[in-house]
């Protein structure tokens, strides 16, 4: 095994109650690396559940991931590091893109709760990942191979199964979850609520590791950047009986891994 | 397995087995006296009917749990089970109204229910007590009516009120939140056929603040305001 740059995959795919009700998908995602000249490749990701409830929940999850994006973008445009990712800063990422949402919302004449969604971001530096939250969904780490998956922050359900926070709420700032974890990250994952249910152990409140090493092992072997093929491997399997038997929601999911292998590893 | 993963690249998940999240429903039935006759051999077939229609939906099956209390005197009939181990009971008219103490029987058995569902790592949905009368309350019931309004308020319970013939609405008015509904003639069938449907609804809903009910007080529905 060796370490070497980043490759991953990322999915968004229709639930089958959506689809019954002749609905879209209403996730999104977003994943890339920010790779400046000099110095470390820097990964980031977003994915983002459009409220079922709202009408224009599908694009407030799309914008919003796009913007979360743009602002990391800029936060290391500007020379910032990873480290210097603090609360503040994931405040006022949330506020940005309150106020972008309430923008978009007013230019159709709707309101900003007609765009809800809830938001996850990640960005893995060298020895460092910033991680922020609001709403559920998961954000799973692995800090060497040997170690074992966690999440970051348990999903922010409220006290029912069918409620959650979104990022147009206006308090959805209280609501803001944010870690700096000062560690290298050599796997992550990012999923939405869909998946909750398979890839999180509910009574041990743990990531589930045969999920996760199954996922991760195919990932493995992908050439560095964006694989479009497993990308497309990985929709498919989203949308497959086997997990629909399980989850009718939409469901998203983002793999990223800085550990290449030559030889696929077999399942056990 | 190397071959099927070629072919299958993220095959090799293996998922966790969680429990159901659980949708939990206390139905509160006042059997008094003067429920004897015709209404309560409607409320009897109409309890058949509810069962029926649940076992339809094989998700409600695993999802709804029943609670069933009676008054008076209050009685437990049965504690929270998933609707496929419900069993309509036949119900027999008893003594008064107490229809204070069986509320916060209800309400009790509820926050039981809900301290399981926490240590067992189960998710829930708003659990609903759905009150069906047709006399007055026969005791103290505006401590019921306070711990009604502040779960409401603190969105820990939905509380129905369902009047039959006879019913004191005045009072019910006073007891729930939502606007006590009044049961057309003694349609209990179609009044569970509704609250199955509607639990059914709650109970496959994901990540949507608000379920829409279908309402019962259409000129068809079961219900008038």
């Amino acid at each position: 095994m060796s370490m070497g740059g980043w490759r991953y995959v990322a999915a968004s795919v229709i639930g089958t109650s959506h689809e019954k009700a002749g609905g879209t998908c209403q996730d999104a995602n977003g994943c890339q690396i920010y790779a400046p000249l000099a110095g470390e490749k820097i990964l980031t990701a977003a994915v983002a559940d459009g409220a079922g409830s709202a009408v224009c929940g599908g694009e407030g999850a799309a914008k919003a991931c796009r913007a979360l994006l743009g602002l990391m973008d800029a936060h290391l445009d500007s020379g910032r590091t990873v480290e210097e990712i603090t609360q503040d800063t994931a405040r006022w990422w949330m506020t940005t893109i309150q106020n972008l949402l309430e923008e978009e919302a007013r230019a159709v004449s709707r309101e900003r709760r007609d765009f809800a969604c809830t938001i996850l971001g990640l960005i893995v530096g060298e020895s460092c990942a910033a991680c922020l939250q609001v709403g559920d969904g998961v954000i799973v780490l692995a800090d060497s191979e040997e170690q074992a998956y966690g999440h970051v922050f348990w999903p922010d359900r409220g006290e029912y199964a069918n409620t959650t926070h979104f990022v147009t709420e206006e308090d959805a700032i209280e609501h803001l979850q944010f870690d700096s974890v000062k560690r290298r990250v050599v796997e992550a994952a990012l999923l939405t609520d869909g998946l909750q249910n398979i890839a999180l152990n509910y009574q041990q409140r743990s990531a589930h590791e045969p999920f996760f090493r199954g996922l991760f092992t195919p990932l493995r072997t992908a050439e560095e950047g964006c694989s479009r093929e497993l990308s497309e491997s990985l929709a498919a399997f989203l949308s497959s009986p086997r997990v629909n038997e399980k989850t009718d929601d939409d469901k998203t999911l983002v793999l990223a891994s800085r550990t290449a292998s030559d030889i696929a590893i077999p399942a056990v | 397995m190397a071959n099927t993963l070629d072919q299958v690249p993220f095959g090799g998940a293996e998922f966790a087995e969680n429990p159901e999240p659980r949708c939990p429903c206390i139905l509160l039935l006042d059997t008094s006296g003067s429920m004897k006759g015709e209404p309560m051999a409607q409320l009897n077939e109409g309890l058949v009917t509810f069962k029926d229609e649940l076992s339809a939906d094989a998700l409600a099956q695993k999802r709804v749990e029943v609670a069933l209390i009676t008054f008076g005197p209050v009685q437990v009939h049965s504690d929270f089970q998933t609707a496929d181990l419900f069993k309509p009971p036949h119900l027999e008219t008893t003594g008064d109204t107490p229809m204070g103490a069986a509320i916060l029987q209800a309400l009790a058995i509820l926050e039981q229910r809900k301290q399981a569902y926490k240590s067992n790592g189960i998710s829930y949905y708003r659990p609903w007590i759905f009150l069906v009368t047709d006399g007055a309350p026969t005791d103290a019931w505006k401590e019921a009516a306070k711990k009604v309004h502040a779960g409401e308020e603190a969105k820990a319970l939905s509380f129905f009120a369902v009047g039959v013939e006879g019913a004191n609405f005045e009072t019910l008015e006073q007891i729930a939140v939502r606007k006590p509904l009044k049961l057309k003639e003694l349609r209990f069938r179609d009044l569970f056929i509704w609250l199955s449907n509607s639990l059914s609804a709650v109970s496959r809903s994901n990540v949507d603040e608000q379920v829409p009910l279908q309402n019962p007080t259409t000129p068809e529905g079961w219900a008038a305001v």
